[in-house]
Formats: structure tokens, C-alpha cells, sequence
């Protein structure tokens, strides 16, 4: 035991890595939130959370000019016209499917599909096809982690934790205590769209109440830093 | 009266190193760690405000450096999978480095790991691991109590292993 402690004291001692310019940091930073201010300002600014995860669990919504825009998949075994809580100002996606996609079995299959079914009717959006169609290209796991993603950095949520630009999230807190990453894909296309993705591992979650995992995408989606301009 | 929170600056050239020693103990790899903990102290830069009030930002970014790493795997797994590449194995170590202890503690499960690379890499105290990891002190110190016995276990093992090879 003596010499694991020992050779564990040496752990970062040895040729440390040292930090670079600190204007290369604030430099990417400055970029970043750059960008984003500039999609935020746009018109055509959709965002979406989506929370997937073993528990085959996944709502999602797009902005709206009149408020949210809520869809959920089949498999989350609740209809968004039937939420217990409906939040005001939100609604559930017209026309489709309002019990959820079905027929979908892969969760990135379901991200799209979800994502499709509250943006793709979203009547605020002329080109909401369009958008659906580039989703539907670029929008699934394979995309999501593989090059036009920015994982944000937070994460960890706990009880009392204001993570989430300033959102209280002890519920989230209750949830999970670990594996909570927020995701914020930016699509080309016609519409240059902003969605934000949450996963939420819900393997130790499983008998979480539907509705509180519903409150916290919609609070998300209200106050979350990619809400609609 | 409480002490004013230290500039971005400052704060990034002192934990810098630190953040990186706890990425590569939890990655095995020096380019990896210094990738992630980049994109770190991007977000710690962008989140300042907040990040500084915090009781160790160097915990927390450690924690988004070590989630950035995993979202990197997943994304490796899935080029493979679909792909059917398989990346070549070259993880950059540095010279010097304890590969017999880093390997052990690969083999450690990952609440363990996390504890030994915030405590002994990073050399964060106690609380600051407790706060980065969500749980009291308690917890960590019996969490590294048990990670060190766990290595003591295996490095014993994989000495008497180089004994019998000889």
C-alpha cells in the first residue's frame, strides 16, 4: 500500500504539461460565443432539447414564435397533448403524430424523428422541410459526436448546482448525478439552426416520473442559453 | 470581507498543469489531455463568472475536460462501427512516466479513477475532490482508501508476474 502511495504522489509531477497563451483560450472562446450570438440573433433561430438515453426516453421541442413546441416519442409512453403538467406557452406539435413517433427504434432515429415532428410542421418556419431534411442528414448519433458538435461544459449537475446558465437544477440534481451533457449542434443548410441536445443517462432513472423529465426539457428549452430570439 | 476571485488569467497558468496531469491520468495520453483540457478552459472562460464562485474550478474543469474525452470516444466508436476503422493504437506518453501504475489505474473502476486523478494528479484536497465529484469527504476519502488498496493489489501482482517471467 506504502508504494502505490508513494509512486501515486509522483502522478503529475513528472513533466507537467504546460498551459499555452492565455489569449489562444479567450481567443476560442470569444469566436465561440461570437457565433452563437450571431445564430441567436438570426431569424430563423429553432432550438431543441432532446433527452434520450437506455430508458428509451425522449421528448423534444422547437421554438416557436408563440411559445415551445413539444413533440415526445412513442416509447416515452405518454402523448404530448396529455402531458400532466403542460407548461403555458407551450403546445404540442400540430398535426402527425401527437402521440409520439413510433416505428422508430434506434434513439437517433428518434432524435431525428422527434426533432422532425416539432420542427418539420413548425408553421413559423417556411422552410421547416428543409430543415428537417438537413436534420435528418446530420442529426443522429453518427453526427452528433462526430464534428460539428460543442459539448458545453456543463455538466455534473447537483443538488443546488446553478449550472445551465443560471437554471436552478436541483431536479436535474435528482435525476442523475453524473452524465448530464448538454449538446449544441450547429446544422448547415438553408436555415442556419441551433439545436441544443441534452442526454441524460437514465439507466439509474429509469423509474423517474415521465413528467418531471418533461419540466426539465421545458425549462431547459425556456431558459436555456440557445432559447429562440 | 472575502478575497476577490482571481483573474481568468492567473487562475488558468497556475491550475493549467494540474487540469492536464488529471486528464492525461484519466486518458493515458498527452495529446488527449492537452486537447481537453483546452476545450476546458475554453468553457471555463466562457463560464468565468460562475466557474470562479465556485469551491474548486479546477475540479470542474476537469470534470468538462473528462467529459469532452468520452464524447470523443463515443465518436471514435461510432466511426469505427461504421467505418470499420480501427484507429491506431498511439497513445503519447511522456518520458519518465509510471506506465505499470497508469495502467493499473485504467483498470480501476471509474469512480475510483476519477478520485485518484482529482486528489493526486490534479492535487486538489480533499474538499475540492469532494465538491468536483459531488459527494462528501467521506466518500472520497474512502474512495481513494479503496483505490489504493486496489493498486497496491495490483501492482504487487504485476510484480510477482515479472518475478515468475524471469
Amino acid at each position: 500500500m506504502k508504494d502505490a502511495e508513494e509512486r501515486l504522489a509522483q502522478l503529475g509531477r513528472l513533466e507537467p504539461i504546460e498551459a499555452g497563451p492565455v489569449q489562444a483560450i479567450e481567443e476560442r472562446g470569444r469566436k465561440r460565443s461570437v457565433h452563437r450570438r450571431r445564430i441567436e440573433v438570426g431569424a430563423a433561430v429553432v432550438s431543441a432539447i432532446c433527452l434520450f438515453g437506455a430508458g428509451s426516453l425522449l421528448i423534444g421541442g422547437a421554438g416557436h414564435k408563440n411559445g415551445l413546441l413539444l413533440g415526445s416519442d412513442s416509447g416515452a409512453g405518454y402523448s404530448t397533448t396529455t402531458l400532466p403538467a403542460y407548461p403555458s406557452g407551450c403546445r404540442a406539435a400540430p398535426g402527425g403524430s401527437t402521440n409520439g413517433t413510433s416505428g422508430d427504434t434506434s434513439e437517433s432515429q428518434q432524435a431525428v424523428a422527434i426533432v422532425r415532428q416539432a420542427t418539420g410542421e413548425n408553421p413559423a418556419h417556411a422552410q421547416g422541410n428543409a430543415c428537417s431534411i438537413d436534420l435528418e442528414l446530420s442529426f443522429g448519433f453518427v453526427e452528433c459526436f462526430s464534428g460539428s458538435v460543442d459539448v458545453s461544459g456543463l455538466v455534473a449537475p447537483r443538488e443546488g448546482d446553478t449550472s445551465l446558465s443560471g437554471l436552478p437544477v436541483n431536479m436535474l440534481g435528482r435525476l442523475s448525478k453524473r452524465d448530464l451533457v448538454e449538446v449544441t449542434v450547429v446544422l448547415p443548410g438553408p436555415m442556419e439552426s441551433v439545436y441544443c441536445v441534452v442526454t441524460v443517462d437514465t439507466t439509474s432513472t429509469s423509474r423517474v416520473a415521465t413528467s418531471e423529465l418533461v419540466n426539465v426539457a421545458v425549462r431547459l428549452l425556456q431558459s436555456g442559453p440557445l432559447h429562440p430570439s | 470581507m472575502t478575497a476577490s476571485p482571481p483573474s481568468f488569467s492567473d487562475w488558468y497558468k497556475s491550475a493549467y498543469p494540474r487540469v492536464a496531469a488529471a486528464l492525461m491520468t484519466l486518458t493515458g495520453d498527452r495529446w488527449l489531455a492537452r486537447e481537453a483540457a483546452d476545450e476546458a478552459f475554453v468553457r471555463a472562460w466562457q463560464h468565468w463568472g460562475r466557474v470562479a464562485q465556485m469551491e474548486s474550478p479546477s475540479g470542474w474543469t476537469i470534470i468538462v475536460g473528462r467529459n469532452f474525452v468520452r464524447s470523443r470516444i463515443r465518436r471514435l466508436l461510432v466511426e469505427q462501427r461504421l467505418l470499420g476503422h480501427v484507429p491506431d493504437s498511439c497513445a503519447d506518453r511522456p518520458e519518465g512516466w509510471d506506465v505499470e501504475l497508469v495502467e493499473s489505474i485504467e483498470r480501476l473502476p471509474r469512480r475510483q479513477r476519477l478520485a485518484v486523478a482529482l486528489h493526486y494528479a490534479a492535487d486538489l484536497s480533499i474538499g475540492e475532490t469532494a465538491a468536483a465529484m459531488g459527494v462528501s469527504q467521506g466518500t472520497v476519502a474512502s474512495t481513494l482508501h479503496t483505490a489504493r488498496e486496489n493498486l497496491s493489489k495490483r501492482l504487487r501482482d504485476s510484480e510477482l508476474a515479472k518475478e515468475m517471467q524471469q
